[in-house]
């Protein structure tokens, strides 16, 4: 029986190898307090400087956002290729989101806070044992975020530049972490 | 000979448990010269003050006649521990921001830094 517990425990290392778990982790949204907050200067003082801001008419917007990525795999041994494995994964990101529209002035118009799930899919790989691959496209998530591109932006001429590039220098473009609004 | 034996699986058993480890940084955006505890006065500390003592803003904005200073600093830091049976990997990126609104008059109307875990 014992030897029968070996042989399995031996095997199962052998076939099931190099299970990883791959974390990523864009920013942190503040936790939310239940006060009351009438401007841009209550918020700006409840949570600091917002994660991205855009003005669209007269009306200001910040946004506070964080993503958090988990992508569990499985990996399994290729029998008679010892050091390649295959690898299956699957990710999900977790969203959490806290919007404010604030009038020229300053006088909150709109809030809201939402936390949902993007089932990013799942993928394979196949590759050496002792290297960590993404088996779920995620570049997305990876791009330069607009504010990096800014002042490189500006030295485009306007009439060149593309749509996008008007609406990042004319502030209506809300910079987030895997999405272009 | 059981030494030796003992000796070479134990070392076949530690190479295979602790095969590497992963460290890793990167940094992008401007220098967040803001934590550096510069002076800061609503309605006296003008825009010009401002861009002596941080440079140029990753963004500006205007909202009516209001001005904006918008200042992002990115940092990735990364970790990793390569085991062949169990492999993890935790990448983390946070934004260090700070935002300054200016009157009409140029003079800071309200400022704000991201806060940090411990604030």
């Amino acid at each position: 029986m014992n030897k029968l517990r070996i042989i399995a425990t031996i095997l199962a290392i052998n076939v099931l190898c190099s299970c990883t778990i791959v974390q990523y982790e864009f920013g942190e949204a503040p936790k939310v307090e239940s006060v009351r907050l009438n401007t841009y200067h209550d918020v700006l003082e409840l949570y600091g400087a917002p994660d991205s801001l855009a003005t669209v008419g007269d009306n200001l917007i910040f946004t506070y956002h964080s993503v958090k990525i988990v992508e569990p795999q499985l990996g399994l041994f290729i029998p008679s290729l010892d050091i390649f494995k295959y690898s299956w994964g699957k990710a999900t990101a977790t969203h959490t989101y806290l919007f404010y529209a604030f009038s020229e002035d300053g006088t909150l118009l709109n809030e809201g806070k939402s936390i949902w799930q993007n089932d990013l899919g799942n993928g394979s790989a196949f590759g050496v044992v002792f290297v960590v691959d993404e088996t779920v496209d995620m570049s997305v998530y990876e791009e330069t975020r607009e504010v990096h591109l800014w002042g490189k932006q500006l030295l485009i001429p306007l009439n060149n530049a593309e749509e996008s590039t008007h609406q990042v220098i004319s502030g209506e473009r809300i910079d987030i972490v895997g999405q272009s609004l | 000979m059981i030494k030796r034996l003992v000796y070479l699986v134990t070392s076949i058993l530690v190479l295979t448990l602790i095969s590497g480890c992963v460290n890793y940084n990167r940094e992008s955006g401007v220098e967040n010269l803001w934590r550096d505890n510069p002076k800061f006065v609503k309605g006296q500390t003008t825009a010009s003050e401002v861009l002596a003592k941080l440079g140029p803003p990753s963004q500006v904005m205007n909202l009516g006649d209001k001005t904006i200073f918008y200042y992002m600093r990115e940092e990735v830091s990364g970790e990793g521990i390569i085991l062949l049976v169990y492999n993890n990997n935790k990448e983390v990126t946070s934004y260090d921001r700070a935002m300054f609104i200016f009157n009409t008059d140029n003079t800071l109307e309200d400022y704000a830094f991201s806060k940090r875990d411990n604030e």
